[in-house]
């Protein structure tokens, strides 16, 4: 293709960025495309060699940031759980007095005479009884 | 998205993000400081990322939202994509020459419409394809090409009538 046609391309929108590329860095074209770029190279910034490595370290280092931020934050939160734990206080397994009674009288109510076993004495002398049940 | 896909896929767009940062922001220390922050930004979103159906357009757009933040923030210091800057004396002939010409070319630069001269920079001066630019602006490809023909045939037609006095 030659520069007159790559020029008419540009103009209307056509060419690739590689087209233009080479557009902008051939010398001989018509005086305002060498103006204009001109003014594109110097006002085209490019970003320095050493940007993406650096902004690779600083997104390593929120990462240790961020771990070392989740584990202290856990670390905080189990040492909460263990006071709250340790320091709130645990309901007594001692039962009161009249609870406790209250459980013997509901037990004994639960064996009443007529469940008991019929006792009946077969042998008895001043040293031995000797006794039959059934119920 | 782990750290080596993050690595391998999103920080090389630094290439194609730092011109136009650079160019919506200006001075070169702002625009290293807001390209961290937009990859900070990005590595933060890495989930969203990671399923997101175009990641350059997703990568272009929070550069330029973020940018557009910033600017709300200060003062610009590029207008139109030029610097706003004023002749020193003490600079060479061909200095002088130069801000003469960047100074020629702002003023047409304004008055391109807007939606051909953003076209314009983000094509002649970022170097981002045509469906970077429409995911960009949310402009059809057919109408960015329509639209940066006109502006380039307008520029062109302009400094040519300029350059033909001398």
């Amino acid at each position: 293709m030659n520069k007159e046609d790559l020029i008419n391309k540009y103009l209307n929108g056509e060419t690739s960025l590689e087209e233009e590329k080479e557009l902008f860095n051939t010398s001989d074209t018509d005086q305002a495309l060498e103006v204009w770029s001109h003014y594109v190279s110097k006002n085209r910034h490019d970003p320095p060699p050493t940007l993406e490595t650096s902004l690779w370290e600083k997104i390593l280092q929120k990462k240790k940031q961020q771990r070392l931020l989740y584990g202290l934050s856990g670390m905080a939160a189990s040492i909460l759980a263990f006071f709250i734990f340790w320091v709130t206080p645990k309901p007594s397994d001692q039962m009161s007095l009249s609870e406790k009674r209250q459980l013997l009288e509901n037990a004994q109510a639960l064996f009443n005479e007529e469940s008991q076993p019929q006792e009946e004495i077969i042998y008895s002398d001043e040293l031995i009884v000797i006794y039959s049940a059934s119920r | 998205m782990n750290s080596r896909t993050f690595k391998e896929t999103i920080l090389p767009l630094t290439q194609k993000i730092y011109p136009m940062v650079h160019r919506m922001l200006g001075e070169t220390e702002n625009t290293n400081d807001a390209v961290q922050e937009i990859m900070l930004k990005l590595w933060s979103k890495r989930k969203q990322l990671s399923t997101h159906p175009n990641v350059t357009g997703f990568v272009l757009v929070t550069a330029r939202n973020h940018c557009f933040d910033l600017l709300k923030q200060r003062k610009p210091l590029y207008v139109n994509g030029v610097k706003n800057e004023s002749v020193d004396p003490r600079n060479t002939h061909n200095e002088i020459e130069w801000q003469e010409l960047n100074a020629i070319i702002k003023k047409l630069l304004k008055t391109l419409p807007e939606n051909q001269r953003i076209v314009l920079a983000l094509r002649d001066l970022d170097g981002l394809e045509f469906a970077e630019i429409a995911t960009a602006t949310g402009l059809k490809t057919e109408h960015i090409r329509v639209l940066l023909s006109r502006a380039r045939k307008q520029i062109s037609s302009k400094l040519k009538q300029n350059y033909s006095y001398e």
